[in-house]
């Protein structure tokens, strides 16, 4: 939780929920899609925010930047603290200024994020001479640019300015989204499946990037991601969501090493390997994540769960620490002793 | 080897022009997006097919299901020239081949029902007339992917991905068929569900003795299913071999390269594979390939030589056969 952070954070999520009133046709009800989410990040550290689709990932990263639209259907509550400020109590007018200098996001499909019909060079410039309010020189401001595309790994840059973004690949579309978004010096990057929709070799490239400017300029970056292989690549703190709250909070290494709730253990062991033998089975984990609608009482993840007992089906667990490892989940103690088996004898759940 | 395989194709082709109309007249091009691929699929094997993004291995996928026609080249398929098929021939053949694409949404129609989909396909080939029978049949086939009897009646939007992927799959083995090409059919699901599909693959091909072309382009999805895997790049095939020798010794530079991009859910590992160096830059286009080896530019091991000759693809046949000047070992 937000109370044992060793670094002072930069970031700090206090008691975020969001909710969705239905239309008054489907019943008009509140759907609680985050719920309770409280986390921190400090300085030049990397979290990872892992979670299937429809756990809330996208939601929280979202409303961080106060990009979810405040109005009588979505109710956004808690606090969003950036170095000293509540993002979530600012008018919009200054979000924007905030936007950008503090934070900036980057998304999945980097060509769908980029303007079809400006030169990407011309982008870099806005986002560019935005942050300092003034034009400067054409030929200042080209020079900057160039030297912006150089720092994320682009090299022939005079040429790709000039280029338009269905002329250049999908990796170097996202590596001009990572440009913009730090064209504004921010120090929290929220990076939404950043690699999702590239290729294994271009998203080991993008990743790394990602990691050396972290290394460089001490930004800290908020991953949201659904692989776990990038999250072990990448992490230094763990999230892991599900149906809408924290599950569990660990530095990468416990994470990975010995994983604290049976979501966790599952995501781990579903992931597909090729530096261990051929198992005959991967490990799925059975049924999907339930809808926000109709999310089961108890636990949410029971019943799914190869370990529920009748405790899980009543009392939903809370986010509990157990060493350095917090988890929500009434036998986590056993999760974290015994189980790298756990998934193994799971065919008759679902 | 040859007398038993499923489907043969030998020296498949297809390039397609480009013509760019501007001011002074008209540019021509031509993109070479699968140039002389030789692959063999015996009965119930699964060949996977992997390789970057522009690599054509869609395409061949496309033209194995006769939903595009190669420029030169021969295909066999059961013992008959696969390529020679039409009109009436070709689409009760059709039967015998199946596909199952990337995004389920958009290869199931919104208007219809599952049941109706996967109805469709049966009625479509003349089996199951009858309306009864072929409810019941539809039924079957949704517990034989996993799916209750009540999916039949809901539409695509109201299933989530890996229930709409598990639909796709029974609306391909509803009639039965020999062979099924899947492009990149999981890659757009989450990991969890991911491995649920796979391991459904995984069961259909025991019982039904099916043969897959698997495509994809992360190697670490292919190992759980592949009995032989190729490697493409820029429309050929450059390393070939049986799947546990890829994985454990693999030989082009470029398979090197793949194996170490996939990503590992293991801290250590996964960051010793980032400190072991990664592979630069893009693939080159396919409208202007470099002389020589078509990975000689981005490749660690280039030579002289590597801009000079293409190297052949070398090896005994149903073995292990690299494209490389300078293979691993």
């Amino acid at each position: 939780m937000a109370d044992d952070r060793a670094a002072p954070s930069l970031l700090s999520v206090e008691h975020l929920s969001v909710s969705y009133r239905t239309s008054s046709r489907s019943g008009g009800e509140h759907v609680d899609l985050v719920r309770d989410v409280s986390f921190g990040v400090g300085r030049g550290e990397i979290v990872c925010l892992v979670g299937e689709s429809g756990s809330g990932k996208t939601l929280t990263g979202r409303a961080i930047l106060g990009l979810l639209r405040r109005n009588a259907r979505m109710r956004v509550s808690g606090s969003v603290w950036l170095d000293g400020r509540d993002l979530a109590a600012l008018p919009e007018r200054e979000l924007r200024q905030v936007r950008g200098t503090g934070v900036s996001m980057i998304f999945q499909d980097p060509v769908a994020a980029l303007d079809p019909v400006i030169r990407v060079g011309h982008q870099v410039a806005e986002a560019m001479t935005r942050r300092d309010g003034r034009r400067g020189s054409r030929r200042a401001v080209v020079a900057q640019v160039a030297d912006l595309l150089r720092q994320v790994g682009i090299t022939d840059t005079e040429q790709r300015m000039q280029q338009f973004p269905h002329e250049i690949s999908g990796g170097m579309c996202q590596r001009i989204l990572i440009a913009i978004a730090l064209a504004g010096n921010p120090s929290l990057l929220v990076a939404d499946e950043p690699t999702t929709a590239l290729d294994v070799t271009i998203q080991a490239q993008v990743l790394d990037l990602l990691a050396s400017l972290c290394r460089e300029r001490g930004l800290s970056v908020l991953l949201i991601t659904h692989d776990m292989g990038v999250a072990a690549r990448m992490a230094d703190r763990v999230l892991v969501m599900y149906a809408g709250a924290i599950v569990e909070q660990a530095p990468a290494g416990d994470f990975f090493a010995h994983p604290a709730h049976p979501y966790g253990l599952g995501l781990i062991r579903a992931v597909p390997r090729i530096d261990t033998g051929p198992a005959d089975r991967l490990s799925a984990i059975p049924g999907s994540v339930p809808e926000a609608r109709s999310r089961p009482a108890g636990c949410p993840f029971h019943p799914r769960c190869p370990l529920r007992a009748d405790v899980c089906e009543q009392e939903e667990p809370e986010l509990l620490p157990l060493g350095a490892q917090h988890a929500a989940c009434h036998r986590s103690a056993e999760v974290l002793g015994a189980a790298r088996s756990l998934w193994d004898s799971e065919a008759s759940v679902g | 080897m040859a007398s038993e395989s499923l489907l043969t194709a030998t020296g498949l082709v297809r390039h397609y022009r480009l013509r760019r109309r501007w001011w002074l007249g008209e540019r021509h091009s031509v993109v070479k997006a699968v140039d002389g691929v030789t692959v063999e699929i015996a009965p119930g094997t699964t060949l996977g097919l992997v390789g970057e993004s522009g690599c054509g291995k869609t395409t061949l996928g496309r033209l194995l299901l006769r939903l595009d026609q190669p420029t030169s080249g021969q295909v066999t398929f059961g013992g008959e020239d696969w390529l020679a098929k039409k009109g009436e021939q070709l689409r009760s053949a059709r039967k015998d081949m199946q596909a199952i694409f990337q995004d389920p949404l958009g290869s199931l129609d919104p208007r219809r029902t599952v049941g109706n989909a996967i109805g469709e396909a049966l009625t479509a080939h003349g089996l199951e007339p009858d309306r009864g029978a072929r409810a019941q049949r539809v039924t079957e086939l949704l517990q034989q992917v996993g799916l209750g009897a009540d999916v039949a009646a809901r539409y695509p939007h109201e299933l989530s991905g890996g229930q709409r992927q598990r639909a796709t799959i029974a609306r391909a083995i509803a009639v039965g068929p020999k062979f099924i090409v899947c492009d990149e059919a999981v890659s757009a699901l989450d990991v969890s569900v991911q491995a649920q599909i796979i391991n459904l693959l995984s069961d259909l091909q025991d019982t039904m003795d099916v043969s897959y072309l698997f495509i994809s382009h992360n190697l670490a999805t292919v190992r759980h299913l592949a009995s032989t895997v190729a490697v493409m790049y820029l429309g050929k095939i450059v390393e070939q071999a049986p799947a546990d020798e890829i994985f454990t010794a693999p030989a082009h530079p470029y398979t090197v390269a793949l194996l170490a991009a996939v990503p590992v859910p293991d801290p250590a590992a996964s960051r010793a594979q980032a400190a072991s160096g990664r592979l630069a830059g893009d693939p080159q286009s396919a409208t202007a390939l470099p002389s020589g080896c078509r990975f000689r530019l981005r490749c660690p091991r280039a030579a002289a030589i590597c801009a000079e000759a293409e190297p052949p693809l070398s090896g005994q046949p149903g073995g292990h056969a690299v494209a490389c000047h300078f293979p691993h070992s």
